[in-house]
């Protein structure tokens, strides 16, 4: 393509560098927020306004911030849920079923153990919630690993059961008694603490440590060698004689567990209930499948998915400012999300390619992403 | 990107007859002409530095080099997967633009590469007239047969057209590739390394069929790397090839071996092994009636038997196929034998794990280099740790210790003068020989007792070819058994001290380093006669 003296091309992109794909995302949002402008044109609203109030309202303000922190708590679980089993070549679909599994344990135990004494109650919620969420992953890693049955169609089956056993125990046997269409609430001595002042809690810290040890094991360890072997090639990782049944089982474990964890946190750290929404689209297993795309655009790197989550959470608790300030219809937030996920999903095809152009005549070449 | 020149010459040719100006050359005269092609690729690596290089009709033009040397770039230029920085290319008199492939096969260029591009799953014949460009909507499989094996009679090709490509070797696939590329009107055909996977039977006839196209005024550019005997044979005249420059234009006849060596590499190290008798020790490889069976199911091994001393190089010669890699696997505990032992330092290791036969000390450089030996998006010193990562030496608690992992490496690339900037460049920046270097270091740092090498030079260019070849004598020097699997026979037979020649998933025999002469072993490869023993 021609245009004035320049001439521009696409072309392979031989190594993609972190610094270009944080420059390819960085395009990304860039060119979300132009296209999102449509919709504020639509309502009439000045884009310079309708950003500057999405941003001071998630980032600004302390409702925002702790809403943001709150986010991010859940998104980051869920994304390291993802990227852990992604690093050994083995997708993990199921976070949605995996953290349903999490809920389940945490709303059974805290009901169940009433008496006891938050000390006792919290760890066996948390024990509770590993297993389930972890003996969920399992199952689908060792059909994978086992028998070659494809990840992805089993891991989805078993979100669509666990939801309907969760609808099944929320509108039964652990419905509120005023008869609401929702949980019974937790006891305070199974409600994880928050931070002094805040409405956030502890497990955003929770959630960091997990993405740090996650670093951790991966680049120092030989276990996360191992793991980096079998993603990058699994035939080299046979020859060195890495298990790949051992291999996918861990992962998957590992994965699924911090999925509970984020079941968790959603149940016994949020709310201390759980209702099942009027819409689809808020279901938190529905939010559990942004984890994929949070750890592709992370490149699954789990530090990477601290900052990734942390600023898409303040986004999508900042469009929610486009309604309550100004006005914007229901669904906004959704809007700007759904744009942003599909502009970045897009962008990663320049991890592959990347645009030169080059005046005509001379031969030196200029990159842009 | 668009077309930028007008006069390109697609567009001036008449559109029936996709080559009609190539029909009215006579032997000798210029088909094609590239001057001062220029390829910077990043990172400063200039692959072609201004070379010149034409083809003329009914000849066979050798371009010789070693790995690196820019005759793939070059080729690649011609048959449209790289576009040039500088310089250009004539084609019957006009300045022609080969964007892709296609555009390339449109101007008769038709190129054959070393990894074939065949459809296991489809026929030959489909495999031929897949994407040609006269194949109609609804295909005429009969018309498309009847002209496919006539063209292919006319140069003395035997094909079947109804087999599955899957069921070929490597050799039919080759003829296969040749044909199709004929069959889509090329008359200027590149051939990547045409002779290194066949047997010297099927290198004479593909031979024969070469010089039957150049009669009919075809161009045939095969690129090689070694065997230098066969481009001496072939070829009417030879490009000689060195970091990215002409070095040298010749006419075959008066040429030499020794002197085309030396052109290639620069200097004259060549022919030299350090081979020094050694004294046998005690049996480190016993293997007994051992069995099993190939990826198809079908039985790839059958009832081997032989054994490896301490100092002893084995070498099982063969042409790929015929068990060598089932059997290299079954000894490294990555498939699983039908029957029969294996004892390592007399122990069974039958039912060892892999990483248990690496503690052990059983050490295996495979032939798929780039496939299993190495990963390809990792650095240097993360590939250093594919054998070592579960060594005590490196890992304490769980903790590899990549510092001292990434030490070793520069002592490795040092000590096997591997060519990179350092440990942290990636694995699939590195040619072949580097490459192979790399492994080999790396399976060495693991002091295996047995080392399994398996076509341990293929593809390597004479200098690390003959690298390779003193690292593995230097290992016999200290006492390590090594099991040579090799395609090539003067390697196997300049470097073990006894030769296995493996037929069809059977060793022909066994022979000592006198017995072993390469008419002999070439005759049993090909499974004519059994040994007197």
């Amino acid at each position: 393509m021609k245009i004035g003296s320049y001439q521009y091309g696409i072309e392979k992109r031989i190594v993609c560098t972190s610094f270009d794909a944080i420059k390819i995302a960085a395009l990304s949002v860039a060119l979300t927020f132009v296209l999102f402008s449509f919709f504020f044109w639509l309502e009439g609203i000045s884009p310079v306004t309708g950003y500057f109030q999405m941003f001071s309202y998630a980032f600004g303000t302390s409702t925002g911030m702790e809403l943001t922190i709150r986010r991010m708590t859940f998104m980051l679980l869920v994304t390291l849920a993802f990227i852990f089993p992604q690093r050994a070549g083995v997708l993990n679909i199921g976070a949605t079923g995996q953290l349903y599994a999490g809920m389940l344990a945490a709303i059974g135990i805290g009901l169940w153990g009433k008496s006891l004494g938050s000390s006792a109650l919290i760890p066996l919620m948390v024990v509770g919630a590993i297993l389930s969420g972890g003996m969920l992953a399992i199952f689908v890693a060792y059909l994978r690993a086992k028998m070659n049955v494809n990840e992805i169609v089993v891991a989805l089956m078993l979100n669509s059961i666990m939801f309907y056993l969760v609808k099944y125990l929320i509108e039964g046997p652990w419905m509120d008694p005023s008869g609401r269409p929702e949980s019974a609430q937790l006891v305070k001595a199974a409600r994880i603490p928050m931070i002094p002042g805040t409405s956030v809690p502890y497990s955003i810290f929770v959630a960091i440590a997990i993405a740090v040890l996650l670093y951790l094991v991966l680049a120092k360890t030989s276990f996360g060698y191992e793991i980096r072997l079998t993603g990058a090639n699994p035939s080299s990782a046979r020859y060195a004689g890495v298990s790949f049944l051992k291999i996918a089982l861990l992962t998957m474990f590992i994965g699924g567990a911090i999925a509970g964890i984020a079941g968790i946190h959603q149940t016994a750290g949020i709310r201390g209930v759980f209702r099942i929404h009027r819409y689809f689209a808020l279901y938190p297993g529905t939010w559990a499948y942004y984890g994929i795309v949070f750890g592709l655009i992370s490149l699954s790197n789990p530090l990477a998915a601290i900052f990734v989550t942390f600023f898409f959470s303040g986004m999508q608790v900042g469009t929610q400012a486009l309604q309550s300030r100004l006005g914007m219809g229901y669904g906004a937030d959704l809007a700007f999300v759904g744009i942003l996920m599909i502009v970045l999903v897009s962008g990663q095809y320049f991890y592959h390619k990347k645009i030169v152009w080059h005046k005509m005549g001379s031969r030196d070449r200029k990159k842009e992403t | 990107m668009t077309n930028t020149s007008p006069q390109a010459i697609q567009t001036t040719r008449p559109a029936v007859s996709p080559y009609s100006h190539f029909m009215d050359l006579s032997k000798g005269e210029k088909i094609l002409e590239m001057k001062g092609i220029t390829k910077r690729f990043s990172g400063g690596v200039v692959a072609n530095d201004h070379v010149d290089f034409d083809i003329e009709a009914g000849e066979i033009h050798a371009l010789l080099g070693e790995n690196g040397a820019g005759k793939s770039t070059l080729m690649h230029i011609l048959s449209g997967l790289i576009e040039p920085d500088e310089g250009e290319i004539i084609i019957a008199g006009q300045k022609a633009r080969i964007g892709s492939p296609q555009d390339a096969l449109k101007l008769g260029i038709g190129m054959v590469h070393q990894h074939r591009k065949l459809i296991p799953a489809h026929s030959v014949l489909e495999n031929i007239i897949i994407g040609h460009p006269r194949t109609p909507i609804i295909l005429n499989k009969r018309k498309a047969k009847k002209e496919i094996s006539q063209l292919a009679q006319s140069f003395g090709f035997e094909i079947d057209l109804d087999a599955k490509v899957w069921q070929l070797d490597a050799g039919e696939a080759q003829i296969v590739e040749i044909v199709k590329v004929l069959y889509f009107g090329a008359r200027i055909l590149i051939l990547d390394e045409p002779t290194s996977t066949l047997t010297p039977p099927e290198t004479e006839q593909l031979m024969l069929s070469l010089k039957r196209m150049v009669k009919e005024g075809l161009a045939v550019v095969p690129f090689i790397t070694h065997k230098l005997p066969v481009v001496l044979d072939i070829s009417d005249r030879i490009t000689i090839l060195r970091n990215g420059k002409i070095v040298d234009h010749i006419a075959t006849k008066a040429a030499d071996e020794k002197w085309l060596a030396r052109k290639m590499v620069g200097k004259e190290t060549l022919f030299d092994l350090h081979r020094t008798e050694v004294e046998l020790g005690k049996e480190v490889l016993k293997v007994i009636n051992l069995s099993a069976l190939n990826n198809k199911g079908f039985q790839a091994v059958k009832g081997v038997s032989f054994s490896v001393r301490e100092g002893e190089i084995v070498g099982i010669a063969g042409v790929t196929g015929n068990g060598q890699y089932e059997l290299a696997e079954v000894l490294m505990g990555l498939r699983k034998p039908t029957q029969g032992a294996i004892f390592f330092q007399g122990k069974d290791i039958k039912r060892a794990s892999i990483k248990k036969r690496w503690s052990l000390g059983i050490g295996y450089v495979p032939a798929e280099r780039i496939e299993v030996g190495s990963v390809a998006d990792f650095s240097l010193g993360d590939n250093m740790a594919i054998n070592l990562y579960f060594n005590d030496n490196y890992c304490t608690w769980g903790i590899l210790n990549f510092k001292k992992i990434y030490r070793g490496t520069e002592a490795s690339i040092r000590e096997f003068n591997i060519k990179t900037p350092d440990h942290r460049a990636k694995a699939k920046e590195m040619s072949g020989g580097n490459l192979q270097k790399l492994i080999l270091a790396r399976v060495i740092s693991c002091r295996p007792r047995l080392l399994i090498v398996n076509l341990p030079t293929q593809g390597l260019d004479v200098g690390a070819g003959e690298f390779v070849q003193n690292k593995l004598l230097q290992l016999k020097k200290r006492g390590v058994g090594i099991l040579l699997i090799s395609e090539d026979l003067d390697e196997t037979l300049s470097l073990s001290d006894s030769v296995a020649p493996i037929y069809e998933g059977q060793l022909m025999g066994i022979l000592s380093r006198a017995e072993a002469d390469k008419q002999k072993v070439g005759r049993m490869m090909a499974g004519m006669v059994m040994s007197s023993e």
